[in-house]
């Protein structure tokens, strides 16, 4: 199991995943945190989907989110779920950060998986 | 003498940007702790300057470069009479109050201060009151100290009387918190450090903007406050220095403007003010700020006071009656400036300040450039509400109002497992 953390000193948003691996596939996340409304459903809503992913369709998706986060012109051609709901948080810039915080504590997560392998 | 009490809706006529809408709703402009409306006459005066007599100053001979230096000299002599000081030469022109006080920590500090010496600091002070020191400190091999607060968020006295001692140099306070609200006893204070050998540096960006000052009354050493946070416009900043400190100080800045005689090696330096002007000036700006200081003094910094004060109290007891809200700093309004910084419950103050937002009320989240207050006051982050001369009762009706939306809101979703 990987624990990865997030957080943001500025407004004290936290983040922490759990992440279980069968081979390369991403058999359990788990995640805690506190802070933000957006940091927080941001987590919860990564959880759901990226179980069940390998790593590398889980960084795609990473990248995806991103773009969609610091693009407002941007719109997703792939299907990306509930993480939809998050578009309107890149008219925000100062929100982006809340958003982000988990999927940086996951691509820390992947990135040490992929260093113990 | 009685004052005469300002007429929020007249005034509010001289604020263009007040007709504004923010999501459909009438912007309720409540974030003036970090930067004020500008009436129509500073905006007048700005683009007058560059409608008609824009010209570099201090160094033509030609009509429009007499007219700019002119009106750019009377402009400080209009803040030395704002704040009382002696005389014009006592005012330098910064970008803002950050600068000042680095100002005042390079040429004095860095001049006078050895290794061992003491500054006293206090725990409330915004980051610009605190950096500039820390890398004095790490420089010169200073040592800081901290007055904290009590559960009023008023500082402690007694921390005072026993940390201002025969190695402090330097007291650094600010006369309002820029959280709290608390407003410092900087006359006092300056008695005691003036009594045990220290110069006073006051951080007045929320003062001088709110109150009437005077720097002889208060007989501190240095002041630094900001335009902006007046009404003027941003990239001008004023340090106040007591007479004959200025002289003694090394350079800050060197170039132009500053210099007497230069050869290639050395020179020497122009007298003071100029001194710590160099290089070309925000010249139209610390025009505009004279616009916007003539509009203060017509309505009267008493009056001001008087006007804030109302609007403080009426909102600090419209939160309490609030049972989720925890508003900081002393509940007396007589001690206190028209800062008020509070949290909803549970809730994180960027979701509070994202609600307001979108009933048009702009506050401000975050930690307000006081790191250190907000872990002394056991929190990571504050909403903010900060009051001006244009602001209204029934303003802070919507501020409330914006509040119980954000507790209904998020009042469900906040029973997390």
């Amino acid at each position: 199991m990987v624990v990865a953390e997030g957080y943001n000193p500025l407004c004290g948003d936290e983040v922490e995943l759990r992440l279980n691996f069968q081979g390369d596939t991403i058999s359990e996340v788990s995640f805690t945190g506190r802070g933000c409304s957006i940091s927080q459903a941001s987590g919860s809503m990564l959880t759901e989907a990226i179980k069940g992913k390998t790593a590398a369709q889980a960084r795609a998706l990473m990248a995806l989110f991103t773009r969609m986060m610091t693009d407002p012109e941007f719109v997703a051609q792939e299907d990306v779920g509930d993480l939809e709901a998050l578009q309107g948080v890149a008219k925000y810039p100062v929100r982006v950060k809340c958003a982000t915080l988990a999927w940086h504590a996951l691509q820390d997560g992947l990135d040490r998986h992929d260093g113990a392998a | 003498m009685a004052v005469r009490p300002i007429d929020v809706n007249l005034v509010r006529q001289d604020f263009p940007i007040l007709e504004r809408t923010v999501h459909g709703r009438p912007l309720v402009y409540l974030d003036n702790a970090a930067t004020t409306q500008k009436p129509r006459a500073v905006i007048d005066a700005l683009v007058r300057y560059y409608e008609n007599y824009n010209a570099n100053i201090h160094r033509g001979l030609h009509t429009l470069s007499e007219e700019a230096t002119a009106r750019y000299e009377e402009v400080r002599l209009k803040v030395a009479g704002f704040i009382g000081a002696p005389a014009p030469e006592s005012i330098v022109f910064t970008r803002n109050t950050t600068e000042s006080i680095n100002l005042v920590a390079h040429a004095w500090g860095r001049k006078y201060l050895r290794a061992g010496d003491e500054i006293v600091l206090t725990v409330m002070e915004h980051h610009s009151n605190l950096i500039p020191w820390q890398l004095l400190a790490r420089a010169t091999g200073a040592k800081l100290r901290f007055v904290d607060i009590d559960d009023d968020g008023r500082l402690l006295w007694d921390d005072f009387e026993r940390l201002v001692g025969p190695r402090t140099r330097v007291v650094a306070v600010t006369h309002m918190s820029n959280v709290l609200g608390t407003i410092n006893p900087v006359k006092e204070i300056t008695e005691l450090a003036h009594s045990r050998g220290a110069l006073v540096v006051v951080d007045a960006a929320q003062s001088v903007p709110h109150l009437p000052v005077d720097v002889q009354v208060l007989d501190c050493d240095f002041m630094a406050f900001s335009a902006h946070k007046m009404l003027g416009p941003t990239g001008v900043g004023v340090l106040y220095a007591r007479q004959g400190l200025l002289e003694e100080m090394d350079p800050f800045l060197g170039g132009g403007e500053m210099i007497s005689r230069v050869l290639l090696e050395e020179s020497t330096w122009n007298e003071v003010p100029w001194k710590y002007e160099a290089g070309t000036p925000n010249v139209a700006d610390v025009i505009a700020f004279g616009a916007a200081i003539q509009y203060l003094q017509g309505l009267g910094m008493d009056a001001v006071r008087a006007h804030e004060k109302e609007i403080t109290a009426y909102a600090l007891e419209a939160l309490a009656a609030l049972p989720e809200v925890v508003a900081y700093g002393p509940r007396d309004p007589e001690a206190r400036g028209g800062v008020v910084a509070f949290n909803l419950g549970d809730l994180h103050p960027h979701d509070v300040g994202t609600v307001l937002d979108r009933y048009g009320v702009a506050v401000r989240a975050g930690h307000h450039c006081a790191q250190p207050l907000m872990r002394r006051l056991g929190c990571v982050a504050t909403a903010r509400a900060s009051f001006y001369v244009y602001n209204r009762l029934d303003e802070v009706d919507a501020l409330v109002e914006g509040v119980r939306e954000a507790n209904r809101f998020f009042g469900h979703v906040a029973t997390r497992t």
